[in-house]
């Protein structure tokens, strides 16, 4: 009895080991997040558009929900067509555009090829699990998370070991006091992991985004959930001021002009 | 009434459907330079063009002008100190001679009026819904982008001024054919 337990104690610690060992070999994969995480803090507002001092033809302005509204019917600057744009024609031509690309835009490109895109639904229990349903090849998964992923929005695109993820996911919260809600299972773990309910294990291409995740959310759950927590407090912030002091809404003005085409326009009407 | 108002939301995905009298091509709506935008369209014959732009595809305003299809390609160009602009092409095939002092919807306000002076729709005859033609609204000094002032009952006579005009009486005056019965009685 004391051997069997032994060895249970021993299976139990090795399995333990084991998880470590997996975690920390994952915690290993060199992971980013491309474009920063949103913390809910709005961008600084344009200014305001300045429009080109234009000969003024007639002018009518009138008051709508509080706005002003000004229309300027304004002689035709004459603005130059916009220059078509080069089209590759041969392979020395698909080079030459290659080279006379910026980094940046190569480094998108390359990001567009060495992507993948995927999108998955993800119902949060209780802000501390996740049940996560997608599609692959046509076929259903599902899948119990541990993790909150409120935490995993806020970017758009992230990276591990150089191939570049695109996740697209709706996300609701729900808890497990309302009626039908699945409970969550118990995670053998308390590192970020999730078990699959439904769908092909062995099907790595089919869980391949959701491994990804849950490898991102390995290397930056503290970055992830403070910016989560600040964008849910600046949304508060936000709905109170916008609750105290109603936008007004922004005055425009548009400036309209008939062009005179070359061959084909059509003819002036204006009284 | 001939008009007909298809609405070609320019920059989205609309197929071309057909009319009454003849197709109406997509109109083209393309960036420009100078930070301006282009919009081209075919202006089919005997046709009368109406724009309008919205910020929000919710609320809609008329530019102030009016074109005739000639069987020619109309174009034009546009700046604007807003977000955004959405432009719509609606247009009629009622014949006239004079598009301008035309009154498509019958409201007793012409084409021009209603999209160069009182900012109300061409083509709909009660642009606030409320009851109350836009030239009657207009002639007794009421909005008539405002729905808010058809239960309003301007003169005291009992009648709130949606239903002056459905019963064609003054809405300025104490002509309440109810209230003259009952003062005639007393």
């Amino acid at each position: 009895m004391t051997r069997l337990r032994r060895v249970v104690v021993f299976l139990i610690v090795y399995l333990g080991i084991w998880i470590n060992l997996v975690e920390a070999q994952q915690s290993d994969e060199k992971v980013e997040i491309l474009g920063g995480i949103s913390d809910g803090t709005s961008p600084p507002p344009k200014p305001p558009k300045v429009l080109p001092d234009l000969p003024v033809v007639r002018e009518i302005s009138h008051i709508d929900t509080g706005r002003l509204i000004r229309m300027k019917r304004v002689e035709d600057p004459g603005y130059p067509e916009p220059e078509p744009k080069p089209m590759a024609q041969s392979e020395n031509d698909e080079e030459a555009f290659w080279m006379s690309l910026s980094d940046e835009r190569k480094a998108e490109i390359d990001a567009i090829n060495n992507a993948l895109v995927f999108s998955l639904s993800a119902t949060v229990v209780d802000h501390r699990a996740t049940r996560l349903h997608w599609r692959h090849n046509g076929k259903i998964y599902e899948a119990w998370s541990n993790v909150d992923f409120n935490h995993l929005t806020g970017f758009t695109r992230f990276k591990v070991d150089g191939r570049y993820y695109d996740p697209y996911f709706g996300i609701g919260n729900t808890s497990s006091e309302m009626e039908g809600v699945e409970k969550a299972p118990d995670f053998p773990t308390r590192q970020p992991t999730f078990i699959l309910t439904r769908g092909d294990a062995g099907d790595t291409d089919a869980l391949e985004g959701v491994e990804a995740l849950h490898t991102l959310y390995r290397a930056e759950r503290g970055r992830l959930k403070t910016a989560y927590e600040k964008r849910e407090m600046t949304s508060l912030e936000r709905q109170r001021y916008l609750e105290a002091n109603p936008p007004k809404p922004r005055d425009v003005t548009i400036q309209f002009w008939k062009r005179e085409l070359s061959d084909k326009s059509g003819k002036e009407e204006a009284p | 009434m001939n008009w007909r108002i298809p609405a070609l939301a320019v920059g989205l995905a609309l197929a071309p459907m057909p009319y009454a009298r003849g197709q109406q091509a997509q109109p083209d709506f393309t960036q420009g330079t100078n930070d301006s935008w282009n919009l081209e369209w075919d202006g089919v014959s005997d046709r009368t063009y109406f724009l309008q732009w919205s910020e929000n595809l919710i609320d809609w305003y008329y530019f102030p002008l009016i074109e005739s299809g000639q069987g020619l390609l109309i174009a034009y160009g546009f700046t604007s100190t807003g977000e955004r602009l959405f432009l719509r092409l609606r247009y009629s095939d009622e014949p006239v001679s004079d598009p301008y002092t035309a009154d498509f919807d019958g409201d007793g306000l012409t084409n021009w009026e209603e999209v160069n002076t009182y900012m109300t729709d061409p083509l709909d005859g009660d642009s606030d819904n409320d009851g109350a033609s836009d030239g009657w609204e207009i002639a007794n000094g009421f909005d008539p982008n405002n729905a808010s002032d058809a239960t309003i009952d301007s003169d005291g006579d009992g009648l709130g001024n949606a239903a002056e005009y459905a019963q064609n009486t003054d809405p300025n005056a104490k002509d309440n054919p109810l209230l003259q019965l009952l003062v005639t009685v007393d």
